[in-house]
């Protein structure tokens, strides 16, 4: 009978991951409706011996940001007398403040415009045959669902069907399991936010409100759509004081991800960019050290190396230049997976060390003793499914494409199916043109 | 006016007739536009050049142009004139056999707790059919008379021109009268449609017997462990820290694994759908999460792809060949309005859904086969809940009957529903547009919705019961 012998393996699971990390939450105060007051490093933006490496930095960055007109508002700040006035040229000032990038590691200084190539990870596959793209490959498979798709869903759109969905399920399982035998906790995080967590984590509503999806603010208030869940998790972990010994905390999320950035450009077609997706997200928290952020970031970029490296995808692991770093970013690493059916890297996964940047803007800190400091955040993402799934069937497809090899890895996530087929009873059904 | 309708530029002639219409364009309305007069249920504005942006200079010329402002109250239907000249997404077909028991009708919509009166509901309809039939009367008049006039033109003598006068006259005093048989058609026809569609589906009358499963716990508890309010003004969000996020992953993961195993076939639809489909399954914009669109007098609305719209999307406007049932399942987020703080009454919930599509005949039967798979599923675990048949005043607008599942609550004190099977027949393909090939009448495909699991609801219940261990 099939019931008496269905298992729940989750205490036994719980054995094998147990959850190791606590803290603290509150089940009463809703946590992310009161915004956070940042904390910045003020004393390092006005010092004038700062200027000119600060200005270099936004240059290179060619980010936003003027250090000369913060200095110039702290200035007529301290200058005001009158407290009226003065709370609002500080106001003022913290706006523009805010607006500086994070401090980059210096051995970016000597990269130029081009990343670094850090390593390869497993060879390239050589072909005896024209790879085809994912498109065509899911076509000939009836995997994947665009056609007349956008009256009814928008541009853009898409539905994965059988296999490839429970592809898409397998890849997010997976990488959840290997993340949890690295001590990541589970996290399940909202994917509407307010838009002051967001600007938290550095990423500036207003100027980039191509890509933050908003929800009409006359019905649902001040909610955004979240592009990833490391703003979420930030959020969740704003205004809490953390116990120097719950560090270095990782947390890990799977979300749905809303980014309402276009491209029109040939190589990004189809699901390569797409509105809106699935990621596994890994976050960290260290303590105010810098070389405990950089460790941190190291064992997230090994874990996304060693994840790529499982799926027998070939790829190559980046250290990304200054003008590649967002405002957060002190050091960055991207993974590119090579998609032959493209003949392009895209990227698939990217990892980046914030230092203090969102822990100031977001009010994260930790106790030692008596004292509180300011945490070092680092994020990272464990799995983008929709690029994953370019790189998996561009690069084990078989040459009459219509069965596309599955890695090794993901087979008992996907009752033990070895490939990637055509559904045995495909789908008959016809969209109405016109009435 | 809210600027953002969607806007038709139209020509108007010297007499203020429509006689011309551009491509519908949404546009911005760069200054307040002076309103006009209504016409067919648009409100019509003048305005000048330069008032519209991204309007083409080459619409305007020394005449003046107005805009035609409208403001659909229905995106299932299109208003009068607008409705021959765009495309529309979906072409709702009314079930005219709910309205013949207007009794039973009647009853329907007294338990849901509609406000509507079962007989006038008739009578407008009936209205509506006779002028449809009137006006094809006159159609078919203006075909003969026309035929005669060709006839008349073979033939040749002066004798006849009595019988052209005759012939002439008849058609003037006809187009006259499909004229004003438009304008009446026009002026019902919206809020005809709009009242029939917001019918609930009709309800089925047959029993189910309430089963019990599981001991009850006797456990007493304070509230959730580890789930966090995220947000709770206007709507609710929550986060689920420690054993809630890894039950949430791998408990939906296994109930999934379980309905493939029973031929349901997964899809992972989009999170955005366009009004008509939200409206299509019957479910007010109010439930809905609306994108903040300025310029669009069509926003989307997020729903998530763990839900019924979502999974619509699939098959609206489609002819069907496949031999039902064909079952699929979704895991993801579902999203919808609310501003409740517990963690079940969530804006944000955790599902795996199941969608059913089958003939009328299969309809029960499918019903009863999801029933019982679910019970398959619970009924192994160390939880206690009863299934049943949801009352008719809880029943959704597209349900017809709902067999719920529910735990009980220690905090709340109450059953608190973590799964169910919904009967909703023709309802949604009706208004959808999905069919049985070959398309026609008594062609509609029927749905059996299901959801699997409501993760919430669910893991509230199972941390009030103490947290039975899930283990093997």
């Amino acid at each position: 009978m099939y019931h008496a012998k269905f298992q729940i393996w989750v205490g036994r699971l719980q054995q094998v991951f147990p959850v190791t990390h606590r803290y603290k939450c509150s089940a009463t105060k809703a946590i992310l409706s009161d915004p956070a007051i940042p904390t910045l490093d003020v004393a390092y933006i006005t010092d004038p011996r700062n200027t000119h490496k600060i200005d270099k930095l936004i240059q290179s960055r060619k980010g936003k940001g003027d250090i000369h007109l913060v200095q110039k508002l702290w200035k007529e700040y301290n200058e005001e007398t009158i407290e009226k006035m003065k709370s609002k040229k500080y106001e003022k000032f913290m706006l523009e403040a805010c607006k500086i990038p994070n401090q980059a590691h210096s051995v970016l200084d000597s990269y130029g415009i081009e990343p670094k190539i850090v390593k390869y990870i497993n060879d390239k596959r050589k072909f005896d045959f024209q790879p085809r793209d994912f498109a065509d490959l899911c076509q000939k498979c009836d995997l994947l669902k665009t056609e007349f798709l956008g009256f009814l869903a928008g541009h853009k759109s898409y539905i994965l069907k059988d296999s490839l969905a429970e592809l898409e399920q397998a890849l997010i399982q997976r990488t959840c399991d290997e993340l949890l035998k690295k001590g990541f906790s589970l996290i399940s995080v909202p994917d509407f936010l307010p838009s002051h967590v967001i600007e938290g984590c550095g990423m500036d509503i207003k100027a980039e409100r191509g890509q933050v999806y908003t929800l009409d603010p006359s019905l649902h208030g001040d909610l955004c759509l979240s592009g990833t869940s490391e703003m979420a998790i930030a959020g969740f972990l704003s205004n809490q004081v953390l116990n120097v010994d719950e560090l270095p905390l990782k947390l890990a999320a799977v979300s749905r991800c809303y980014r309402a950035e276009i491209s029109s450009s040939f190589d990004e077609r189809g699901i390569y960019r797409v509105h809106q997706f699935t990621k596994v997200e890994m976050f960290g928290v260290t303590k105010n050290d810098i070389s405990q952020s950089e460790a941190l970031l190291q064992e997230f970029v090994d874990i996304q190396s060693e994840l790529s490296a499982s799926y027998g995808i070939h790829c190559q692991l980046l250290d990304m230049p200054l003008h590649e770093l967002g405002a957060p970013a002190y050091r960055k690493f991207d993974i590119e997976a090579w998609m032959p059916g493209r003949n392009m890297f895209g990227e698939i996964s990217s990892s980046s060390n914030c230092t203090d940047f969102q822990a100031r803007r977001l009010n994260i800190k930790y106790e030692s003793g008596e004292d509180t400091y300011f945490c070092h955040t680092v994020n990272g993402t464990a799995c983008a499914v929709p690029r994953m799934l370019i790189a998996l069937l561009e690069t084990f497809q078989n040459r009459y494409a219509d069965t596309i090899n599955i890695p090794e890895v993901l087979w008992p996530y996907m009752n033990y199916q070895k490939l990637l087929t055509p559904p045995v009873f495909p789908l008959k059904m016809r969209y109405i043109k016109s009435w | 006016m809210r600027f953002s309708s969607r806007i038709f530029v139209w020509k108007l002639s010297s007499t203020f007739g429509i006689s011309g219409l551009s491509n519908e364009s949404c546009f911005m309305s760069t200054q307040p536009l002076c309103k006009f007069k209504k016409i067919n249920q648009i409100e019509v504005y003048r305005i000048k050049s330069g008032q519209l942006a991204a309007l083409s200079e080459c619409y305007f010329s020394r005449s003046c142009y107005t805009a035609a402002v409208v403001r659909p109250e229905s995106y299932l239907t299109i208003p009068g004139a607008l409705g021959r000249q765009v495309d529309s997404l979906v072409k709702p077909c009314i079930d005219k056999m709910q309205l013949v028991d207007f009794q039973r009708l009647q009853y329907n919509l007294n338990e849901r707790g509609y406000r509507l009166n079962a007989r006038e509901l008739l009578e407008l309809w009936k209205n509506y059919e006779d002028i449809i039939a009137e006006k094809a009367k006159i159609e078919s008049r203006r075909k003969e008379n026309s035929k005669i006039g060709k006839q008349l033109n073979k033939k040749s003598g002066c004798d006849l021109q009595k019988e052209f006068d005759t012939v002439k006259e008849t058609g003037i005093k006809l187009r006259n009268e499909a004229k004003r048989i438009q304008k009446i058609l026009e002026e019902i026809e919206v809020p005809t449609m709009m009242k029939l569609l917001s019918l609930p589906n009709d309800y089925c009358d047959e029993p189910f017997k309430t089963l019990s499963f599981g001991e009850p716990s006797g456990y007493s508890v304070s509230g959730d462990e580890n789930i966090v309010l995220a947000l709770n003004s206007p709507d609710s969000f929550h986060f689920m820290t420690k054993e809630n996020a890894f039950l949430e992953l791998k408990f939906c993961n296994k109930l999934l694994q379980y309905l493939l195993n029973q031929n349901c076939r997964l899809i992972s639809p989009p999170d955005f759908v366009k009004s008509a489909i939200v409206e299509g399954c019957g479910i007010d914009y109010s439930e809905v999460f609306t994108m903040n669109e300025q310029d669009s007098s069509d926003p989307f609305r997020v729903v998530g792809g763990a839900s019924l719209p979502a999974m619509c999307t699939l098959v609206a406007r489609t002819t069907l060949r496949n031999e039902t049932p064909l079952r699929f399942s979704t895991l993801g987020r579902c999203y919808s309005v609310s501003d409740g703080t517990n963690i079940f009454e969530s804006s944000q919930r955790t599902c795996v859904q199941s969608l059913s599509l089958v003939n009328n005949e299969q309809s029960s039967g499918e019903v009863d086969f999801m029933v019982d798979k679910l019970i398959n599923f619970y009924s192994v675990l160390p939880v206690h809940f009863r299934v049943s048949k949801a009352p008719l005043s809880s029943l959704k607008r597209y349900e017809k009957a709902k067999i719920s599942f529910e735990m009980y609550s220690q905090s709340k004190k109450k059953y608190i529903e973590f799964a169910c099977v919904s009967n909703i027949g023709e309802f949604i393909s009706r208004r959808l547009n999905v069919y049985f090939h070959p398309r026609g009448e008594g062609q509609f495909v029927n749905f059996v919705f299901s959801t699997c699991i409501d993760f919430n609801a669910f893991v509230h219940c199972w941390n009030d019961n103490g947290r039975p261990s899930l283990v093997e």
